[in-house]
């Protein structure tokens, strides 16, 4: 064995042998064919960055081809000689970052609002304001006139009616605050930790009571705490600094003895599992990590786990087709393949058609969709027609960031398809079920009917 | 101007690039060189190319078209810079016809996605190289790319019957069933397969696919040593199976996939063989306990059959991870693909073992035994001492001993920059100085791909053994003169030849034969049955020469299924007028070293030379053959239910509409049909449910039909003057049968010869007749396009394919490329003042075979 004078960075990199295999898979290469837009394009580009000193300002195009890449990790899925491309890229935009400090963009969205979910709430807020006096559409086109153009294209990709957050509607009292969770579960019930990321509060409330909803059906007490951002918007920009002390304040948060942590958010829950990755490995902080992570439970595998189906399920006349779309943090990030499909199939009535590439990337990518609006929306385009293909009149997937940008899509075509959750579907059902075929599995047959834990 | 100016005011300014980092993105492919080019352009369509073409043309620039670049030998590096033409934006799939079991496609297109849009038809393009999910089809033909069923589909040139190309002039021009000049003419379409794109830019290509298999197995034999496992292989092929697959690894591959796939091979297996059979599903079961005998008796410890299609799967998730799942044992590898004959698999790798064990290197074999392609990965660290020596020299003896065993340094990856210098090994100067002037000819500046394939003369390496005629005799060659071989057109009138020593090589276990061009067909035919084989060509009694019958592009009347002559050419010599010999080919199943001049001679008419020797694939009989021969009173009826018949899946192989005197006395439909006997029986069952047979029916078995093939000989004897003959694709044939049935029955005095299986016409009467009755084009064929064409060209969706009949007393107008090759022949030492004098051998020859 020979002596390796390769740093780790150009030790992952030299993995690539440039078989090129990844053009398969990848969203961006997809859409342009250029070699620029491709994980191997964008090895060869870290590798003569590594090689020739860290001269990263000298062109423009690099940052874009740093920046472009959508971090789904389908490459990295597919690649034969296992090149981990998405963290190269983390590592990459984290010296960039170093290097040429933040963008407006970057200060604005990710250091100023993402911090705190209640600055994501005034905005909210804001907007309904703008969309009752009906001009939304005017301060975007007067936005895009400005340095703050971006905030045209959040104009259109959000919902047309904008609902009003989680945390408004919940009944006072039910947040824990600080490092204490009140609340103490009835009847001795499992302890179950819901992890309301800012995306599900803000934009996709529904999704976030449904999950409540179905948690509480199924006969578990929940504890919701005020958690900060997950910090994965920070973590996957290369602001490293700030995703940590987030993630910090989120550790400490979800240190209690709970006996899972879910989600709906895939984002948010492939960061919580992922938060290892954030410190270096001698770090104390990974021993509390290593507690933490198999808690972690995505929420569908999480729900399906405890469900209990009939042995027959009811024929229903009326089938409406489901379509369903994989968050890449659930698909790849998670391994969540099955067990969405499983819940909806589950449910009566629905009727799963899988789409074509359901797996790969919609283009949403946090907020890549307002960085790179010409790119996401020609990646996106592409998901529209194999949706289209389905003839589905719902489309369910586990994530906010997805749900928005999927949404905007079906706007922007004028197509009848309802963009939910697969727990709003399975609420629904609930809802509307006295008898129900779906069961929680820890009462037995018996179906207890408990609020979580706040409303007692 | 610059070019690049003028490309950016042509193209626009989203397709032309010079920037440095995408300058980056395109100066590699998926081999260790890399070399920037001066621009990119990415094009959208054929005036796109021809524009980029002209513009370097005029200025020089040198142009490398490149498609998804995962060559695995420098093809698509600039190693000369200039232009990147990048096709992966020209990625339509223009047209597909089931029917005619064709697709049209642009060069960008992906063989996966060609392969998904074909599945809904029941259709696959056979060529699966490993890189299939993003290997381009441009890129396919242009490295004339093998796979894993290569063993028993063959390599991508058996499934190009047409391109579209630009010049290097910017000239466009099509060959092949493309073209309307001259698909009734030599084909050209070959030369440019393996080209490596020196010659031209490919921008549209029609290819031909088959019906995926009914049903295949899949079977896992593992052995205690890697020769046994080799033997093996040479066995399964005497034995007259061809499997689908027959991919061999040892066990350095092995314990790397199976640390990553947990799949559990024998841990103390040496080898293992993965074999797999298609076809129908009554047929397998018995080739596949063949295989396992045959295993049995070269010491296979254990033979697991996949009982699923998750086990299926499994298994060949293991081979096609072996690439990758090698960066486990050392983190580079170097991997090449030397060929020989497949009953020297088990000498190569046990020599390849021992370059390993001299040199100090890690060597992971894989193969695909079944077509005699090696695989070995050389394993190393890049920081090694003196790694690059000892791999340099590990290579060169890994192709010595390629070569010493009669195979070839490249079977499926190209020459490229990897090989080049090793060009010289296995071709002679003049081989070497043939293709130079091929190149040439179509690229006489230079500017398409410079720097690939031919080496400097720094570069270039020798070997002290050089392939000779009769095969690797060791240290014949040199001069490449015609080296002692008497000449036989000159030698006939010398002294009697008694043929005895036209057989030079007949190999068995590779099922291959090499003999003398004047070998006649009979003899061929003969020494092939000593094996239970056969050539696809006529059954009866044949007197013509093989040479003949290459140089006039004789397919028999089996083509259906088993195509013409020319995918039976493993390799040929011949002698230019000069006296040149040159070679090319050999017995291997594989080659893509250097141009392809098997296709070059093929139909030339002697316009190039001379063919001196042939080396044949030959195929296993089938163990029952059926003719059902039936009388119909119209054309239209008859066409009818050879509809129906090619719809329903038969083993067909041969589907002929013949008619005496013209239409008035009933057509007759040749059905044939040949397999494993319980499956021809079966499928007679259904043809005769199918067919009514009108005006009667005879069913043949093997006993009647070499008399039945050999009355039509006779019959067609009679009519000795061709009027018309048409080619093209079976769709638009049929569309151009049905528009002038009436036509056809009223003919009269006339021999009708419809192919519906290859597909072509022949109208042959007792004397020559000025009208036809049909609706032919009134005007030299290529000057416009005549009413029949018209006709024809409505069955094709994009108007691009079609069905071409014309008449026999107007010659068919040559086509650029043809120009070209004409050229060709004339810059050729001692062509040009025999240029006008008449020959009586060039003259196009009758077509040998008639039915």
């Amino acid at each position: 064995m020979s002596g390796m004078k390769q740093t780790p960075l150009q030790e992952m990199i030299s993995k690539c042998n440039r078989c090129g295999f990844c053009q398969d898979v990848c969203p961006t290469y997809a859409v342009t064919g250029n070699e620029f837009d491709v994980a191997r394009g964008r090895i060869r580009m870290m590798r003569i960055l590594e090689e020739n000193g860290d001269d990263l300002t000298a062109e423009k195009a690099i940052l874009t081809q740093v920046d472009q890449c959508l971090l789904c990790g389908a490459c990295v899925e597919n690649c034969p000689s296992n090149v981990p491309t998405d963290t190269l890229l983390r590592l990459c935009r984290e010296k960039i970052l170093k290097k040429k400090g933040f963008s407006l963009f970057h200060s604005l969205v990710y250091r100023g609002v993402l911090t705190q979910q209640e600055r994501l709430e005034k905005i909210s807020a804001l907007i309904r304001i703008l969309d009752k006096a009906k001009i939304r559409s005017h301060v975007a086109t007067i936005a895009s006139a400005t340095a703050f153009s971006f905030l045209s294209r959040v104009a259109t990709y959000l919902p047309e009616t904008l609902e009003i957050p989680v945390r408004k509607r919940l009944p006072r009292g039910i947040f824990s605050r600080g490092t204490s969770p009140r609340g103490i579960s009835p009847g001795g019930q499992a302890r179950i930790c819901y992890f309301m990321g800012c995306g599900t509060n803000v934009f996709t409330p529904g999704a976030g009571l449904a999950t409540l909803n179905c948690l509480e059906k199924l006969g578990f007490s929940v504890d919701v705490p005020q958690v900060s951002c997950c910090g994965g918007p920070h973590f996957s920009s290369g602001d490293i600094q700030k995703a940590r002390s987030l993630a910090r304040q989120n550790i400490a948060l979800l240190s209690q003895p709970y006996e899972a942590i879910v989600s709906d958010c895939a984002t948010c829950t492939h960061t919580l599992h992922d938060y290892g990755a954030f410190f270096p490995k001698n770090d104390p902080i990974q021993k509390t990590l290593a507690g933490l992570k198999e808690k972690i439970i995505d929420i569908n595998t999480f729900i399906l786990g405890n469900l209990k189906k009939d042995g027959k399920g009811s024929m229903v006349a009326t089938k409406q087709i489901v379509t369903y779309h994989d968050p890449c943090h659930a698909v790849r990030g998670m391994g969540v393949r099955s067990a969405p499909r499983q819940i909806i199939e589950a449910i009566p009535g629905m009727c799963l058609v899988e789409m074509e590439g359901a797996d790969s990337c919609c283009g949403g990518a946090g907020s890549y969709s307002f960085r790179h609006p010409e790119m996401s929306q020609k990646i996106l385009n592409q998901k529209m027609e194999a949706i289209e293909k389905t003839r589905a009149s719902i489309l369910a997937t586990s994530c906010p960031s997805c749900t928005l940008q999927l949404g905007s899509g079906l706007r922007a075509k004028n197509l009848d398809i309802r963009v939910v959750h697969p727990m709003e579907l399975l609420a629904g059902y609930l809802e509307n079920t006295k008898k129900n075929k779906i069961h929680g599995k820890n009462q037995g047959d018996k179906i207890r009917w408990t609020r979580w834990h706040g409303k007692d | 101007m610059k070019i690049e100016t003028e490309l950016t005011r042509l193209l626009g300014k989203d397709k032309v690039f010079t920037t440095l980092p995408m300058r980056e993105m395109y100066a590699y492919d998926s081999s260790p060189f890399i070399c920037k080019p001066d621009i990119v352009v990415f094009v959208t369509s054929t005036r796109e190319v021809s524009c980029v073409m002209k513009l370097a043309c005029q200025q020089g620039v040198p142009v490398m078209t490149r498609g998804a670049g995962t060559c695995l030998s420098g093809g698509a590096v600039p190693i000369k810079a200039g232009i990147s033409l990048v096709m992966t934006r020209m990625n339509a799939i223009l047209e597909i016809d089931p029917f005619s079991r064709t697709a049209l496609v642009e060069p960008g297109v992906v063989n996966l996605s060609l392969q998904k849009a074909l599945a809904p038809h029941g259709l696959i393009f056979p060529p699966d190289p490993a890189s299939q999910k993003v290997a381009t089809i441009g890129g396919n033909v242009a490295e004339c790319a093998g796979g894993i069923q290569g063993a028993r589909y063959g390599v991508t040139k058996n499934y190009v019957l047409g391109l579209e190309l630009v010049l290097a002039d910017g000239t466009v021009t099509t060959t092949g069933l493309l073209s309307e000049k001259e698909t009734l003419g030599p084909d050209m379409t070959g030369i440019f397969n393996g080209s490596e794109g020196s010659l031209a830019v490919i921008t549209k290509i029609l290819v031909s696919c088959l019906p995926k298999a009914q049903s295949m197995r899949t079977a896992l034999a593992s052995f205690s040593s890697l020769t046994d496992a080799a033997r093996a292989v040479s066995a399964i092929i005497k034995r007259g199976i061809i499997p689908t697959a027959l991919e061999l690894m040892d066990q350095t591959m092995l314990r790397a996939v199976d640390d990553f796939t947990k799949i559990g091979f024998p841990k103390d297996a040496k080898a293992v063989l993965l074999m797999e059979v298609d076809g129908y599903e009554m047929d397998l079961d018995p080739q596949l306990a063949l295989m396992r005998e045959i295993c049995t008796t070269h010491q296979a410890k254990d033979i697991k059959l996949a009982v699923n299609l998750t086990e299926r799967e499994n298994l060949w998730k293991a081979r096609r991870s072996g690439n990758g799942a090698l960066g486990r044992v050392r983190p580079a590898y170097l991997v090449h693909d030397v060929t020989v004959p497949r009953h020297q698999v088990a000498p190569l790798l046990t020599r390849i073992q021992e370059i390993g064990r001299d040199q100090g290197i890690i060597i992971a074999q894989m193969a695909h035994a079944g077509d005699g392609n090696a695989h070995p990965h050389l394993l190393y660290y890049p920081d090694e001492p003196n790694i690059q020596q000892r791999l340099h020299e590990a290579t060169e003896q890994i192709f010595k001993a390629a070569l010493e065993l009669g195979g070839t340094i490249s079977g499926e990856h190209g020459i490229g920059l990897e090989k080049k210098a090793f060009m010289g090994m296995q071709f002679s100067p003049v081989d070497l100085g043939f293709m130079e002037q091929i190149k040439k000819v179509f690229d006489p500046f230079g500017i398409l791909n410079p720097g690939k394939i031919f080496p400097t003369k720094q570069e270039v390496k020798t070997l002290g053994l050089v392939r000779g005629p009769g095969g690797v005799k060791g240290g014949v060659k040199g001069s490449g003169k015609n080296p002692g071989k008497p000449d036989f057109d000159k030698s006939d009138s010398d002294k009697p030849d008694d043929g005895s020593d036209q057989i030079l090589e007949f190999i068995p276990d590779n099922l291959s034969l090499k003999v003398r061009g004047d070998t006649p067909l009979w003899k061929v035919q003969q020494t092939a049955a000593t094996i239970n084989a056969f050539l696809p060509l006529c059954s009866h009694q044949g007197n013509e020469t093989m040479a003949s019958l290459v140089e006039t592009g004789a397919r028999g009347n089996q083509a259906l299924a088993l195509g013409s002559l020319k995918e039976y050419i493993y390799g040929l010599e011949f002698t230019t007028r000069a006296g040149d010999w040159i070679s090319t080919g050999g017995h291997t199943a594989k080659n893509v070293a250097g141009y392809d001049f098997t296709r070059l001679l093929w139909e030339s008419k002697g316009v190039f030379g001379r063919v001196q020797t042939l080396t044949l694939k030959l195929l296993p009989c089938p163990e029952s053959r059926c003719l059902i021969v039936e009388t119909f009173s119209s054309l239209a009826t008859c066409l009818a239910y050879a509809k129906a018949l090619f719809s329903a899946d038969l083993c067909l192989c041969t589907l002929k509409v013949v008619s005496r005197h013209g239409g008035q006395q009933g057509w007759q439909m040749i059905t044939g049909l040949a397999g494993s006997a319980s499956l021809v029986k079966m499928h007679t069952g259904r043809v005769l449910a199918i067919t009514p047979g009108e005006l009667g029916r005879k069913v043949m078995d093997m006993t009647d039909l070499k008399s039945f093939w050999e009355s039509q000989v006779r019959d067609r004897a009679m009519y000795p003057f061709p009027l018309a003959r048409g080619a093209g694709l079976r769709m638009p044939l049929f569309n151009f049968l049905a528009q002038n049935a009436e036509g056809f029955d009223r003919l009269e005095n006339a021999r009708i010869e419809i192919d519906l299986g290859w597909p072509e016409v022949n109208i042959l009467a007792k004397e020559m007749q000025t009208s036809l009755g049909l609706e032919m084009p009134d005007k030299p064929a290529g000057s416009d396009r005549g009413s029949a064409r018209e006709v024809a060209r409505s069955g094709s969706a994009s108007g691009l394919t079609g069905f071409y009949m014309q008449r026999s007393d107007k010659p068919p107008e040559k086509s650029l490329v043809h120009d070209k090759l004409a050229s060709l022949a004339q810059l050729l030492p001692g062509e040009k003042k025999e240029e006008n004098k008449s020959e009586p051998d060039r003259q196009p020859r009758r077509h040998p075979c008639p039915v």
